[in-house]
């Protein structure tokens, strides 16, 4: 198996904002780029469109950076849980704490909506998500045996329950103080 | 009625005089942003080429933008003053629709998009109906990439349309199913102000001069009314 060498990622000069805003229509195409960059299976732009039109039950959020769209992540809020749909960051932007910012800003916007708990499922291989989901008290619970069929891998299904606590809040808070300089959150979410 | 029609906010500078036999003369000049300079005695020029007098005018109608700030202002100073002082009303019409009315004819998606300078656009999106078009979004300000966006998600054959479209045309042509409105439609024209007026003039939908106030659509002011919101 090969894996594929990261690009150095960008030098951020110091107190670049990241924007994190509701996705829109607009920062689709920004979207399927990097969508078609980090998945072998990439999302197509119906279904994200069907994504977005289903307001009540889920939250799309894009991160920019000086007007372009850097990553993407969504939850769909199903009976009480909320379920990470997907969640990528332009390779270039890797490790500068973009997905942080992005699932932060989905699991408070999720737990204000009520869900009690967090759920996604990961690739077995994919070592640095899963190290960031764990920071978020995401535990392996499960797994889903080849549920990433193009390319032939089991997915690692995590959970974090009770993430209506105050113990959860102080943990995010926690996630939210490491991330210099601070995320702008704009939009309804 | 006879209708002055008054056109400042892009490059180019533009007048005409119509009413109900339709555009009686019109005047533009995209050739560079003197707007100050050659608005007056373009004015003058119409009015002296169709033999009629500015006292004549029973309306003053300008183009209100999203457009170029400075020329902007002269074009709506200018109808003001003019109305102000012939004790005449006022129309005022949107740089978008003006720009999405000449190219009506289509039945494709209208996507009507001026430079807004700075890296971004004014844009809107209108569909074309008996007599005119409809416009189906809020005018808006953002990227070429934005519009790009928006007109791939649409999945609709569009037609562009603007000095804004032509600027940015190496963005949009990427898009399938889009094509181009010509540069000679790049600007609005004052001969479509005009022509739009006259429906809105015949219902009496006036404004007086010192209620009519230009379509600024800066992202500054969207800001600071999301803040004055509380919402954050």
């Amino acid at each position: 198996m090969t894996v594929a060498a990261r690009p150095d990622p960008v030098p951020v000069p110091e107190g670049l904002e990241v924007h994190v805003s509701p996705m829109r229509r607009r920062h689709l195409r920004a979207v399927l780029r990097i969508e078609a960059q980090v998945y072998p299976r990439p999302w197509s732009l119906g279904l994200f469109m069907s994504e977005l039109a289903l307001r009540g039950s889920r939250v799309y959020v894009v991160a920019r950076v000086g007007g372009s769209v850097v990553g993407y992540g969504g939850v769909m809020l199903t009976g009480g849980d909320a379920h990470v749909t997907t969640l990528a960051v332009e390779p270039q932007w890797h490790r500068r704490k973009v997905g942080t910012r992005l699932l932060l800003t989905l699991a408070r916007t999720a737990i204000a909506r009520g869900a009690g708990a967090l759920t996604l499922e990961v690739r077995m291989s994919n070592q640095p998500a899963q190290e960031l989901y764990r920071g978020f008290g995401l535990q392996p619970a499960g797994v889903r045996k080849n549920y990433y069929v193009e390319v032939n891998e089991d997915a690692l299904v995590m959970w974090a329950h009770d993430v209506q606590s105050e113990e959860y809040a102080l943990r995010l808070d926690g996630l939210e103080a490491a991330v210099h300089p601070a995320t702008v959150v704009e939009g309804v979410l | 009625m006879l209708i002055l029609g008054i056109d400042t906010a892009t490059q180019q500078v533009g007048c005409a005089i119509g009413g109900h036999e339709g555009v009686i003369a019109s005047f533009q000049c995209a050739r560079g942003r003197r707007h100050a300079e050659i608005l007056t005695p373009a004015i003058e020029f119409v009015c002296r080429q169709s033999r009629l007098e500015l006292q004549d005018m029973g309306v003053v109608a300008v183009d209100i933008g999203p457009g170029l700030f400075t020329g902007l202002r002269v074009g709506v100073a200018t109808a003001k003053a003019i109305a102000h002082a012939l004790r005449v009303p006022m129309i005022g019409v949107s740089s978008l629709d003006l720009v999405a009315f000449a190219v009506r004819y289509t039945p494709r998606l209208i996507v009507a998009v001026l430079d807004a300078r700075r890296g971004e656009l004014y844009y809107a999106f209108y569909r074309q109906v008996p007599g005119g078009v409809q416009r189906l979004s809020p005018y808006q300000i953002g990227s070429a990439e934005d519009v790009a966006s928006e007109l791939m998600a649409s999945r609709q054959d569009c037609l562009v349309v603007g000095d804004g479209a032509l600027r940015y045309a190496d963005v949009f042509e990427d898009v399938a199913g889009t094509e181009f409105g010509e540069a000679v439609h790049a600007h609005p024209a004052a001969s479509s102000l005009v022509e739009l007026a006259h429906p809105q003039a015949l219902r009496e939908e006036f404004v007086n001069s010192w209620e009519l106030r230009p379509l600024y659509l800066r992202k500054a002011d969207a800001e600071i009314n999301w803040e004055a919101s509380g919402r954050r």
